[in-house]
């Protein structure tokens, strides 16, 4: 990240800042009734990753340091709040049919379900097909 | 020399000072204990979070008073700097300008976009409701890779590669946004929501994308079906788009120029089978060859279906290994049946398909089903 003029006040700031943003989308996400998505999971947890390593920086006086692990958890962060608030007005507008982003997200059994549905398709249109060459011969 | 305390007077010194700290911190959580009333609830949360560490570092700080005061006194600057920054949170609840605001085209700006293109396509994809296929939301969790990915790679200071890596999630999230438009055969506004490529080979990139599509398109409006020698080639483009990304990431620029190239190549190849096979009548050769390039693509498809499950329930379920095996059955009657269909042996093509649906079913019971599986006319 590009480097600028830092004091110990505005790294304080920024810290303060992010993690109170944090702190929101945590509470969010824990009063989410209706999905919890493992992708906000995620981002929770890492922001609160990079956050942690921030604030040792900034005790130890590594401003720049401290600055930008702020901003590291800050995208973590603003992509959760961006998950969490899209699938709000999915649920609230929408038939709460939401997009998976994550792999964790779906049963092995739903998956499991779908490749036997494809080859059970297969077996299917192979079967007409063989028919269909029975009456035309 | 300089003057100096009795080593006694100085120890005594020291810890008089690191008891006012304690107490100094011990009193800040009192006082903030108090404030957090009538806050909101994140606000709350964060300063509980921040008194209970506090609390954590003024009971170690107490351990430590009696044997090593350095750290006794570490502990304790480190639980008021916490409180210090609870403070300071208290006070700029309201205030939005100390929100990390990244200047363009800087990596971390890039991470930005990319995350905000990833949660369109996900609303667009939500609120019209589209279908979206298996592959194509694998390479979606894969673009969600890749910006985690680039976020590590700012922490980890390589902020050219993580620049890169953005913008190939980019590429990547264009070419299935126009993808999901023709799986479904309808135009989503909300779609297009890639911003500019700002690079040369990114640009390239994006015009081979719209290269292959629009082919693509062009094949799927066809009123006629389309060769597999066509698609062929279409998805052999997509196999080189994959690779140019990951190239671009990788900054190897020639091999971003050389698979862009190829796939144009690819592209034009696919068009002019296109027009030939749409201006002049098919040979019976022709229609023969097709028809078997068809038929063993569909048992490769089907083969690599078997193997996904296979790998899929494997230390999943109780009775993975019984269920692969009839699974290998399945493919074996399969591939059987079709070289049967190929050979006219109608007879044997159906003993043996008939085969292959018995003994999948018996796969998804022993898979899925409580009691004993067993074999069942269907």
């Amino acid at each position: 990240m590009a480097k600028q003029s830092l004091t110990k006040n505005l790294v304080k700031n920024r810290l303060a800042t992010v993690e109170l943003a944090l702190s929101k989308l945590d509470t969010d996400y824990e009063q989410t009734t209706y999905r919890k998505n493992v992708l906000v999971a995620d981002c929770i947890k890492n922001a609160r990753e990079e956050l942690e390593a921030a604030f040792e920086k900034l005790f130890d006086d590594n401003l720049q340091n401290a600055f930008e692990l702020a901003g590291i958890a800050w995208l973590h962060i603003d992509f959760g709040r961006q998950l969490i608030d899209a699938e709000a007005i999915e649920h609230i507008l929408g038939e709460s049919d939401y997009l998976e982003l994550s792999d964790i997200g779906i049963p092995w059994e739903n998956r499991a379900k779908q490749h036997l549905a494809f080859l059970d398709q297969e077996l299917q249109k192979l079967r007409a097909e063989i028919n269909a060459s029975r009456g035309s011969t | 020399m300089p003057f100096q305390f009795p080593e006694q007077i100085s120890n005594w010194l020291e810890r008089r000072s690191a008891k006012a700290k304690i107490e100094q911190l011990m009193s800040t959580i009192s006082e903030l204990s108090n404030i957090s009333q009538g806050k909101d609830e994140a606000v709350r949360t964060l300063l509980q979070k921040h008194l209970l560490k506090a609390e954590e570092e003024y009971h170690s700080a107490l351990v430590e008073f009696k044997d090593d005061i350095d750290e006794c006194k570490r502990r304790t600057e480190f639980g008021l700097f916490r409180l210090d920054l609870a403070k300071q949170q208290l006070s700029v609840a309201q205030e939005k300008k100390f929100e990390p605001n990244f200047e363009e085209n800087t990596p971390a700006h890039s991470a930005l976009m990319l995350s905000g293109a990833i949660t369109r396509t996900k609303m667009a994809v939500e609120y019209s409701n589209c279908v979206v296929s298996e592959p194509i939301r694998t390479n979606l969790v894969g673009v969600v890779t890749m910006f985690n990915e680039a976020v590590d790679m700012l922490r980890t200071n390589q902020p050219e590669m993580s620049q890169r890596t953005s913008e190939g999630g980019l590429l990547m999230l264009y070419l299935l946004e126009r993808q999901i438009e023709l799986d479904n055969r309808q135009s989503i506004v909300d779609l297009k929501n890639i911003p500019k490529f700002t690079s040369k080979e990114s640009k390239k990139i994006k015009d081979a994308v719209d290269c292959i599509c629009n082919m693509k398109e062009v094949c799927m409006e066809s009123p006629r079906p389309v060769s597999s020698r066509i698609t062929k080639h279409l998805d052999g483009a997509i196999d080189n788009f994959y690779a140019s990304v990951q190239a671009f990431v990788d900054d190897e620029i020639s091999m971003v120029d050389k698979l862009t190239v190829t796939i144009r190549m690819q592209v034009d190849l696919s068009e002019r089978l296109f027009r030939s096979s749409t201006s002049k009548d098919v040979t019976a050769d022709g229609a023969e060859e097709e028809e078997h390039d068809n038929l063993d693509q569909r048992v490769s498809e089907f083969k690599t279906r078997i193997l996904k499950l296979q790998r899929l329930v494997l230390h999943r379920s109780d009775q993975a290994d019984l269920a692969n095996k009839r699974l290998d059955a399945v493919l074996r009657f399969y591939a059987g049946s079709v070289e049967a269909l190929r050979d006219c042996n109608l007879v044997e093509a159906d003993r043996l398909v008939g085969g292959a649906v018995l003994d999948l079913d018996f796969a998804r019971q022993l898979l899925f089903s409580k009691g004993k599986a067993t074999y069942r006319e269907l």
